[in-house]
């Protein structure tokens, strides 16, 4: 594994020693989070489920409804009463944080009154088709709820899980490396250091002798 | 009692009604139509009958909403021929008809002016009427807003229902209140005509157009009910007050919960066959089925109609529901095929039965 690039001081080994104990610090948090994400995508994503099942059965129905009301009174006056649509949808986006990472509240308003055209000329199954695809709106704005919450926790498990490995893996281990290069040197600088002493000792303690005798 | 004069008067009508009923389309061409491949084999067949001029030089690529649309313009030619070879007060029922096309065309122009379609889109959407109709359709195509478009049609006689109405559009910012009044008063205007008339012809039409605006009126309160959730007050309010079975204590009954099939029931007894709906007990779901049932009873009295003593009003009453409801399955049949649906399911789906 390698190391960082610390000069052998001791001054680098308290730094690389606080380094490794934040990159500690910092992985068990990653971790956590980590954990907490993967919980909270795997309760997102059973409901987005849920949601996405029931949005799929609904388009299903809605679009064979809308196939018997283009038999029914044909396609082309189903577009001419597809031109009576009481208004547009409104769709308000509010953010809220889930795990301090950002989804957004999607809320749909659909028109408050759903009759658009006169009855004399229409048949009710085009009621029923409407009726239908009010259904499709409706359940839109939760599924965007869910489906973006699962993709952004999503992106946000994918990043956390990048820190942890590379905290574990590269960070932890080079500054361990990093630490264990500096104690070793250290060391070696301890010994050579007492080595030199003594043999200065040494030497001082010969050329004492023979003057003294 | 039939009178000598009644023959008489219906005399020549009625050589022009077997002629033109030799137009609709047989029993073995239908049988031949459900069960065909595809849309274009469909289209084949329906080139060898009288629908070839509808139908032009339709390909596989072609557009069948151009097709719709000039089958529903022949759906208001037929009421035209029946209408030149009448006088009198059965010329007129038969005028107060015909308007439905126009009817149909005037909603068109209010939802493109409401949409801001430009005057040729909305040319687009109109049914072809061949020039039989006194609305100056340019300026009203041409108009900005809903309530310059009402202004233009004074002096018409949708100007009443429109000015009426015209608040309530203005509050619910919908084309509702205004389709919902002008089709109340085209259904009056339809009854009227009918009380104008006297003697067997008012018995007959009373059968053929009465029972439609029963069964019109019975549908609307359910749909008002059933896909709407409007009270029962509102409900009385957007159907008609009067008509030959319905007032407004059975449309009170509609609103408060009752079930569809007991109502037909009460109204029409056995003979309109509800077995199509016998095992669904959501409204929702039985709703476009009961119509389908109660367009099947109206396609019966119609054949009644034409059978039996010849010279009548109800054989021009009949002829003219027979053709329309071919042409509405005739456009449900090509769209099955176009979206190729099986025989059986085409079948459910089309008033005609084989008798």
């Amino acid at each position: 594994m390698p190391r960082t690039k610390l000069a052998a001081t001791r001054s680098n080994l308290i730094l690389a020693k606080q380094q490794l104990a934040l990159a500690r610090q910092g992985y068990k948090l990653l971790d956590r989070k980590r954990e907490v994400l993967m919980l909270e995508i795997m309760r997102v994503i059973g409901q987005a489920e849920d949601i996405q099942g029931q949005t799929n059965e609904q388009f299903k129905q809605a679009y064979a409804i809308l196939q018997q009301a283009r038999a029914a009174m044909g396609t082309e006056r189903v577009m001419r009463f597809a031109l009576s649509r009481v208004s547009d949808v409104d769709t308000h986006v509010t953010p809220r944080s889930v795990m301090g990472v950002p989804v957004p509240e999607v809320t749909i308003y659909a028109p408050q009154s759903r009759l658009p055209y006169g009855f004399g000329d229409t048949s009710v199954v085009l009621d029923r088709a409407q009726h239908e695809w009010a259904e499709v709106v409706d359940l839109l704005g939760p599924l965007a709820n869910y489906v973006t919450t699962v993709w952004r926790l999503t992106l946000e498990l994918k990043r956390t899980q990048r820190r942890v490995n590379a905290l574990r893996s590269v960070f932890i281990p080079a500054y361990e490396e990093t630490v264990r290069y500096i104690e070793a040197t250290l060391e070696e600088k301890d010994r050579e250091d007492l080595f030199r002493l003594k043999r200065v000792k040494s030497k001082t303690a010969t050329i004492a002798a023979p003057s003294s005798s | 009692m039939v009178t000598g004069l009644e023959s008489v008067r219906y005399a020549a009508p009625n050589a022009r009604i077997r002629a033109f009923r030799s137009r609709l389309l047989s029993t073995d061409v239908w049988r031949t139509l459900i069960t065909i491949d595809n849309l274009a084999g469909a289209v084949d067949i329906l080139q060898q009958t009288d629908y070839r001029r509808e139908l032009g030089s339709f390909t596989q690529d072609s557009s069948l909403e151009i097709v719709e649309n000039r089958l529903t313009g022949r759906a208001a030619r037929n009421v035209r021929e029946i209408m030149a070879i009448t006088s009198g007060t059965v010329r007129n029922l038969f005028m107060v008809w015909w308007q439905h096309y126009e009817l149909e065309n005037l909603k068109s122009v209010f939802r493109g002016v409401q949409q801001h379609l430009s005057p040729d889109a909305i040319r687009r959407l109109l049914v072809p009427l061949d020039g039989h109709t006194t609305l100056p359709w340019d300026s009203l195509m041409h108009e900005q807003s809903i309530s310059s478009l009402i202004e233009r049609l004074d002096g018409t006689h949708y100007i009443n229902p429109l000015r009426n109405a015209s608040a309530a559009y203005q509050r619910a910012q919908s084309l509702f209140p205004l389709e919902i009044a002008l089709d109340i008063r085209y259904y009056r205007d339809v009854a009227t005509a009918v009380s104008k008339l006297k003697g067997e012809d008012l018995k007959e039409a009373r059968r053929v157009l009465g029972t439609r605006i029963d069964i019109l009126n019975i549908l609307w309160a359910f749909r008002h009910r059933v896909y709407y959730g409007l009270s029962a007050e509102e409900i009385v309010n957007y159907t008609l007050w009067h008509t030959f079975r319905t007032d407004t204590n059975l449309v009170r009954e509609i609103a408060l919960g009752a079930d569809p099939r007991d109502i037909i029931r009460r109204e029409w007894g056995d003979a309109v066959d509800l077995s199509i709906v016998s095992d669904m007990t959501e409204p929702i779901q039985m709703m476009p089925w009961l119509e389908i049932a109660l367009e099947r009873f109206w396609r019966k009295l119609a054949l009644n109609e034409m059978s039996g003593y010849p010279f009548k009003l109800g054989a021009m009453l009949g002829y003219l529901v027979l053709s329309e409801l071919e042409i509405h399955d005739l456009v449900t049949l090509l769209e099955g095929k176009g979206m190729n649906w099986p025989p059986e399911r085409i079948q459910q789906n089309l008033i005609w039965v084989e008798e």
